[in-house]
């Protein structure tokens, strides 16, 4: 089976109330991403929440390389969760987690 | 020099959030629909805000009319794309800045004839992405494709696009990073979405800045040195 090359994004989530937890953030994007680019995209994208922070709103998610535009378009596109309104803003992109230090 | 070219706050009262926002996204400008004392002002925290007048006469002759006045007072001059008519008016007239597409005029299309025009005088397509944050389903599903063949017809014609995000509420606003894979999502590739983002609106702004100097004086004259007034002998 092909290796397929990831890719690691650093974010920030600014939000406008209550704390969001991994969970609830996590099932946001996949929810998103599949309103916006369907079931075979986002099997294919490989998204993983690596590590997040919900009190500062900190985190890196990693995917698939391909997939990094699609998963990112996604998150910005959240505009509420739960009753919180959010931002997602991404910061930087690194094949590796070490590059994103 | 990241900047916002349209965000709507209420009143002046709800500025702060917008400029707490702001600082946090790395935006250095924005331009309000609120009514500012002058064109430019610098408000305390270090945010630019570049007073913004949107057109809305219905017919040419009107618009005409609100244009002359609006001109001298505002950075950003931007008309809704409606009717094939008066969209022709405000994409041949250099003095508009932006054809705006956004919530409020969904439906409109951009035709190719209107986006060779602009393309000539320098008006530039605004697409307001809130107009996708806040809608679902079937909804965002009409918005996206009336925003990417907006995008595909500006591109083909060799038409300018700006990204702004039309906030009413300050956490709908994206970072510029953000807002560049809005761009990509609309059918745009790395260099198009980040000169819609970051270069053009500069751009704007720049020219107009020029044009709202006491130094100029028309298109390609601008006073460069003042002398002292001429004695007669």
């Amino acid at each position: 089976m092909k290796k397929t090359r990831k890719r690691y994004l650093q974010f920030t989530l600014h939000r406008n109330g209550a704390e969001i937890t991994e969970k609830q953030f996590s099932s946001a994007i996949w929810s998103s991403f599949l309103s916006l680019y369907g079931e075979i995209y986002a099997a294919d994208s490989k998204f993983y929440l690596n590590s997040y922070d919900a009190k500062k709103g900190t985190g890196i998610l990693q995917c698939n390389a391909a997939a990094l535009e699609k998963v990112i378009a996604s998150a910005v596109m959240i505009s509420s969760i739960g009753a919180t309104r959010v931002s997602f803003e991404p910061k930087k992109v690194s094949g590796t987690i070490r590059g994103l230090s | 020099m990241p900047i916002d070219l349209n965000v709507r706050i209420s009143s002046s009262e709800k500025l702060g959030e917008f400029e707490d926002m702001a600082g946090r996204l790395g935006i250095t400008g924005i331009a309000p629909s609120t009514e500012l004392d002058k064109p430019i002002v610098v408000s305390r925290k270090g945010l630019v805000l570049y007073s913004r007048a949107n057109l809305q006469g219905k017919r040419i002759h009107s618009l005409r009319k609100e244009l002359g006045l609006l001109r001298r007072c505002a950075v950003i001059v931007a008309f809704p794309l409606a009717g094939m008519e008066t969209s022709n008016w405000a994409a041949e007239d250099h003095r508009v800045d932006l054809l705006t597409l956004g919530a409020d005029n969904i439906g409109s299309t951009l035709k190719d004839s209107t986006a060779h025009m602009a393309k000539h005088s320098g008006t530039a397509l605004e697409i307001q992405f809130t107009a996708i944050l806040h809608s679902t389903g079937l909804n965002r599903s009409r918005v996206l494709k009336g925003f990417r063949e907006a995008t595909r017809t500006a591109l083909d014609a060799g038409m300018k696009i700006v990204l702004s995000s039309g906030a009413s509420h300050p956490i709908h606003m994206r970072s510029p990073m953000a807002m560049t894979y809005i761009g990509l999502m609309l059918g745009m590739n790395r260099v198009d979405s980040r000169e819609a983002v970051l270069n053009t609106p500069q751009r704007i702004v720049e020219r107009n800045e020029r044009k709202l100097s006491s130094e100029f004086v028309g298109p390609g004259v601008e006073i460069v040195k003042r002398g002292r007034n001429h004695e007669k002998d």
